[in-house]
């Protein structure tokens, strides 16, 4: 309302000269509106200085709500946020007990550092590093969190688990894949793989590991169903009936190649 | 629909459209009960607000307005000047966020009151800003914080967290 009824300068320099010619009365009129509204500037002037001047005296003790403080840390860097923690205690509080920053998982961040380049952690805010430590610390097949050589994508018991298919696992070996599912490498060319080390020798070629999902939409497709996969066997090379029996049953390597 | 007046604290009284009001959801809501209760009255209404101070208040709604003003401006422009728009308004966010950090502790203070989503967030990103990069020393005196954490506690956090600052 007041914003309304207050005029500028400008306009009331150009509202006395139209009234120069104006007799007198007219003239006091437009005087005593000036000096009111002069009056009302200076007011208003005094009342925002007074009312700055609260805020000034109100700052000494900022007190947020924590959830506000939480917000705001959000957008903080690692190294701020540490910086942060040491201000105060509900500083510290609210840091520590936001599962968004520091998960346990974060705890156990000493072997992170050796994996992500150096100046990561001074870029970075506390979300986008949350991400990255899941994308680097776990296991890409069983999801758990645990002790393994740098560089390495999947946790021991699950590398060393490879030889049998057991449930739950997400991923399957090349050599399980085409015994399972009767595809040959030519099928598998289509997929995506990833190279994990071989658990027992380590100086062997490298794992190749599928995802089971993918190679078991890979074998519809090329069986039309699993049902028609279980029936249609490769055509084993017809051994003579006395041999049969002296050869392992499932020999995977003779029914793949 | 008709204008509303807000009135701060100190008693100074902003006159502005509905539509602009309702950017902040405690008002909105609150104007949503009383058509309900109601229905729609042609009167001017009067929507005290406790806990804002007029300068603080004056700021928010400047807020507000602008706001709308580039929703409307977003909305009617073609897709081409889409970039120019929000180019405008991140210029314009900035000029408005250069405030002390009292103003800012009452910004925050009265967007968190009022709900004003665009502007807690803007708030608190400049909060932020005041913390990034500084020591806690530093932080302590520019929120007028007391340290109560005792030298054994500090001393924990900061071995604790040591593997992050080398």
């Amino acid at each position: 309302m007041e914003s309304q009824d207050t005029l500028s300068l400008r306009d009331v320099r150009k509202l006395l000269a139209d009234r120069l010619g104006a007799p007198q009365k007219a003239i006091d009129d437009e005087k005593k509106l000036i000096a009111s509204l002069v009056d009302k500037a200076i007011q208003e002037h005094s009342c925002e200085k007074q009312a700055s001047s609260n805020l000034t005296q109100q700052a000494s003790n900022i007190c947020l709500p924590p959830e506000i403080w939480s917000m705001i840390f959000q957008g903080l860097d690692l190294s701020s946020g540490i910086a942060a923690m040491q201000v105060c205690k509900s500083f510290y509080e609210t840091i520590s007990s936001s599962h968004l920053y520091w998960d346990p998982l974060v705890g156990d961040l000493m072997t992170a550092r050796f994996l992500v380049p150096k100046d990561y952690f001074s870029k970075s805010t506390f979300t986008s590093f949350h991400k990255l430590v899941h994308d680097l610390m776990l296991c890409r097949d069983c999801g758990a969190f645990a002790d393994w050589p740098a560089g390495q994508k999947i946790c021991k018991q699950c590398c060393q688990g490879y030889d049998a298919v057991r449930e739950g696992q997400r991923y399957m070996t090349k050599d399980t894949a085409k015994f399972v599912y009767k595809l040959r490498d030519s099928d598998l060319v289509k997929l995506r793989h990833m190279r994990a080390q071989n658990p027992i020798y380590p100086q062997f070629q490298p794992m190749q590991l599928y995802e089971k999902i993918g190679v078991r939409r890979l074998a519809i497709e090329r069986w039309g169903s699993i049902d028609s996969m279980l029936q249609s066997m490769r055509p084993v090379k017809q051994l003579p009936t006395d041999r049969a029996d002296a050869l392992p049953k499932w020999a995977p390597s003779q029914l793949s190649s | 629909m008709p204008d509303i007046v807000l009135r701060s604290n100190d008693g100074a009284d902003h006159k502005i459209s509905a539509s602009t009001a309702r950017l902040s959801r405690t008002v909105a809501s609150l104007l949503q009960d009383l058509e309900a209760s109601k229905g729609e009255d042609a009167e001017l209404l009067i929507v005290p607000i406790p806990n804002v101070c007029n300068c603080t208040l004056k700021k928010v709604l400047d807020f507000c307005e602008q706001q709308r003003a580039f929703d409307d401006l977003v909305r009617a422009s073609p897709a081409a000047q889409q970039p120019e728009v929000t180019r405008k308004t991140q210029a314009w966010r900035e000029t408005y966020m250069k405030v002390s950090t009292d103003e800012l502790y009452h910004l925050v203070m009265a967007a968190h009151y009022l709900d004003v989503p665009g502007l807690l967030g803007l708030c608190t990103d400049a909060m932020a800003d005041h913390i990034r990069g500084k020591s806690p020393s530093q932080v302590r005196a520019c929120f007028g914080l007391k340290p109560n954490l005792s030298p054994e506690e500090e001393d924990d956090i900061r071995r604790s967290n040591l593997w992050a600052l080398s």
